[in-house]
């Protein structure tokens, strides 16, 4: 140890360790959040077969109207494959910015199924008292809603990186957002079948 | 043998105003709490959720997220995002080798660090800071129960007690092994240079300190009457303290999440070359399949936390009967995070364990591959054991049979790892160390603890015992006898490593056996105690228990003054006993760990082996691999 140098000497991640850390980190997170998704699925189902005092779906309590929920749904779909077919842009291409172009309108159109998502929620005339069924529904659309707004500050993180030529874009980064979509789209398309039909 | 990977470029020139401005990183933490608490204190009083019956409970949730954001924002954690939100230049090598605290001294401590080594540090002190801080709830507890009758407590203020004492040691429990030890050594068993995610490792750090503190504000806000585990509908009804255990947990449960993340990308990606599954270190393995269990149940445990708060707050009914909701709901989804959460607590300590025994038994682990099957049926299986905690509570008796049965089974890969230590014991020469008699300690602890978890599996023994001391004195076997023991051998043993400092053996080995008889006198007392029907939780007792509830409050006070003189211990070996020379290995490890200089180089490896051996060959003497020697022209860093 007398050796050592006085100046630091400094070592540098190796890059295809660093992405293979952020596709399996990112891939295990989905996998925490599924266990999360999973206890909503849990309480909806419970509560539902338990229906204490009636009280799970009482008079006057209808499902969200069906033209807005299907709108976020469209937009929650259409921001997911804008998503992915930046990723296949930039895997097909490494290095090349053809797939900003589309990431800047898979952001908008994120940005557009968050608005809906938020217009839905506060428009739904439910109150949390309305019973369980109104209850478990709600956290849960809010719940997404947190998940898409997440998912939107990685394509701004990403995009800003790229744009201002700071941290450019690699194949990883948009695997890992790719993905990201993809369950959060998965999980809306669950939600809404349950929440619409599943009553 | 080894093979030359490091790559090593001179720093660029530093950013002065940053880094002065990091370097206050806690106090600008702590700035950055107030404001996060003003600043949510006035959003919840601006009125747009009514209060509920026990006061304005949105304006303290806000306050105490708040203040958890403004901490990690006045720490620096979100740095990076705003910078590159703002099309900063990411941080240069230069920046990372000043965020692994590259000649800092003592001032790395306190500040945002993302070297591994240094947050091992940092977890040690928080975690003996929690244990001291529980500890000290326990000898009021047991104070108290001296008398029959409540004698300086109010009935109320027990419940607090009994909670904040239970979540004070849950919390520290669940980092307790894998918080030191697990960040210290994973990185270096497995040959990497630092965590797969050295910043989000930091953050499951310092998310815990104002966990801490916000669980412990929670007696300003007069407590919370539902011990750790938080049972709907009395958390509905519970006064604003509930609302900083809600918080608290969930910041908790994030720590727990990202932790598990963390480590197992990092002992999937960043093995060494060579480094394969079945030669890693079985302390490595512990903490491997640990983490899956917090990844996987912790966030249950984060979406039942936003019901609470949901109902609390927005007047939902999601656990109140009347509106529609259940208990059933939280009791389910809380055990579903909550059994997987005790062996969070033990799988790492079986890990630790079973590293420490062929270095004192001179001989290989007997059956690795065995004791890695058992660490994993446990895992596996304390998913499927939930709901055992709600025999009493009314679950459907179909139900039963099964979880009696998973509950049973999980003895089976737990009584594997005891053959596998009971193998490696068999005629060997043991060196009874300081260590190796905590070893032997676990093992007689958490046999007590195992066999009394049997007659509570038991559904009719259950119905019996469910709210009486034996399953405290149980579950105390389980994690005082089984983790702590393991904890405060663990760190007896690696102590030279981490510090260059040795406690001294003569003391330690007084030390030990005025814990290990105090322990079990005080925990065999409640057994006996809960057999004689004592209900837990409760101020006041049968007068004819009063000789058992002395015996084992005294035995508890020795217990506690046996702590603090470990205590005593360590800094005074800090403070005022020699270094270590660099090289020493004062147990003879054949781990890599211990063929490392110490204080381990920042970056640990100046070349990674990539030659491995299991690192138990004690009959042959071979090392589990050689990290080669420190060159000046590729050294890893200053010594730290």
């Amino acid at each position: 140890m007398t050796a050592l140098p006085q100046t630091p000497a400094i070592h540098e991640p190796d890059p295809v360790v660093r992405s293979r850390s952020l596709i399996l980190g990112s891939r295990l997170m989905l996998g925490a959040n599924l266990t999360a998704q999973l206890s909503f699925l849990f309480a909806y189902l419970y509560l539902r077969a338990n229906n204490n005092n009636g009280m799970w779906h009482p008079d006057g309590v209808s499902p969200p109207p069906i033209g807005l929920a299907v709108t976020v749904l469209v937009l929650q779909v259409a921001a997911f494959a804008i998503v992915w077919a930046a990723s296949s842009a930039l895997n097909r291409q490494p290095g090349a910015s053809g797939f900003v172009r589309i990431l800047e309108l898979g952001l908008i159109v994120g940005v557009a199924c968050l608005a809906f998502r938020l217009f839905q929620i506060t428009h739904l005339g439910w109150t949390p008292d309305k019973g369980t069924y109104v209850d478990v529904s709600i956290l849960w659309f809010f719940f997404l809603a947190a998940q898409v707004f997440i998912g939107i500050l990685w394509l701004i993180k990403l995009l800003s990186g790229q744009l201002r030529r700071t941290v450019p874009v690699t194949v990883a980064d948009l695997r890992s957002a790719a993905e990201y979509w993809a369950f959060v789209t998965v999980v809306s398309l669950g939600v809404f079948l349950l929440v619409q039909y599943v009553t | 043998m080894v093979d030359a990977v490091a790559v090593s470029k001179t720093p660029a020139a530093p950013r002065p105003l940053s880094r002065t401005l990091h370097q206050w990183g806690l106090l600008l933490g702590v700035i950055g709490a107030v404001l996060g608490f003003l600043l949510g204190y006035f959003l919840g009083g601006l009125g747009f959720v009514d209060n509920n019956s026990n006061g304005s409970n949105i304006q303290i949730l806000l306050a105490y997220s708040l203040s958890a954001v403004g901490f990690l924002a006045g720490m620096g954690f979100f740095n990076r995002l705003i910078g590159s939100l703002l099309g900063q230049r990411p941080p240069t090598l230069a920046d990372e080798a000043y965020l692994h605290g590259e000649g800092a001294g003592l001032s790395r401590y306190f500040r945002l660090t993302v070297d591994h080594k240094v947050i091992g540090m940092q977890y040690v002190v928080m975690i003996l800071f929690f244990l001291f801080a529980g500890g000290l709830g326990a000898m009021l507890i047991r104070g108290e129960l001296l008398s029959p009758q409540p004698s300086y407590v109010t009935p109320e203020s027990y419940l607090t007690l009994v909670g904040l004492h239970s979540v004070i040691m849950i919390f520290m429990a669940s980092a307790a092994i894998i918080g030191p030890l697990g960040n210290y050594f994973v990185p270096i068993m497995i040959g990497a240079r630092n965590m797969a995610f050295p910043r989000l490792e930091a953050l499951t750090f310092w998310l815990l300190p104002p966990a801490g503190l916000i669980l412990l504000s929670s007696v300003f806000l007069g407590g919370f009457p539902t011990g750790w585990t938080g049972y709907a509908p009395l958390s509905d009804q519970a006064v604003l303290g509930m609302d900083a255990y809600l918080v608290a947990f969930g910041l908790i449960g994030l720590s727990i999440m990202l932790s598990g993340l963390n480590m197992i990308t990092t002992v999937i990606t960043m093995r060494a070359p060579g480094l394969r599954f079945t030669k890693l270190p079985i302390f490595v393995w512990g903490v491997f399949i640990t983490s899956w269990l917090g990844l996987l149940a912790a966030p249950v445990l984060a979406s039942v936390i936003l019901m609470e708060v949901f109902d609390r707050t927005f007047h939902a009914t999601l656990f109140v009967p009347a509106g529609g909701g259940t208990p059933y709901l939280w009791q389910n989804l809380f055990w579903f995070f909550g059994h997987p959460e005790v062996y969070i607590f033990i799988i790492p300590a079986f890990g630790l364990i079973m590293e420490m025994l062929p270095v004192f038994t001179r001989r290989p682990l007997w059956g690795y591959r065995v004791a890695v099957g058992g660490m994993l049926g446990v895992g596996v299986l304390s998913f499927f054991v939930w709901q055992h905690h709600l025999f009493v509570s009314g679950i459907a008796p179909a139900l039963r049979p099964f979880y009696m049965f998973s509950t049973e089974a999980i003895s089976v890969p737990t009584g594997i790892i005891f053959l596998v230590a009971l193998g490696t014991l068999w005629r060997a020469r043991t060196r009874f160390t300081v260590p190796m008699l905590f070893v032997g300690a676990f093992l007689f602890n958490f046999l007590i603890g195992g066999l009394t978890g049997v007659f509570l599996s038991d559904v009719p023994a259950d119905f019996s015992l469910h709210a009486s001391y034996f399953v405290q004195a149980h579950f105390h076997y389980t994690i005082m006898g089984g983790e702590v023991f393991a904890l405060v051998g663990g760190l007896t043993y690696y102590l030279p490593k981490m510090t260059g400092r040795q406690l001294n053996a003569r003391a330690g080995r007084r030390q030990f056996w005025v814990m290990f008889i105090s322990f079990n006198s005080t925990f065999l007392c409640l057994l006996a105690v809960g057999m004689l029907g004592m209900t837990r939780r409760v101020i006041s007792y049968q007068p004819e228990l009063q000789g058992l509830n002395i015996a084992a409050s005294i035995s508890a006070f020795v217990l506690g003054a046996s702590m603090l003189f470990w205590l005593g211990m360590i800094v005074w070996s800090l403070i005022l006993r020699p270094a270590l020379a660099t090289q020493k290995n004062p147990w003879e490890s054949l781990g890599i760990e211990w063929q490392l200089p110490t204080p381990v180089p920042t970056y640990n490896f100046d070349t990674v082996p990539v030659t491995w051996a299991l690192p138990y060959e004690y009959d042959t003497g071979q090392p589990a691999a050689i990290p080669g020697r420190t060159q000046p022209a590729l050294a890893g860093g200053t010594p730290t």
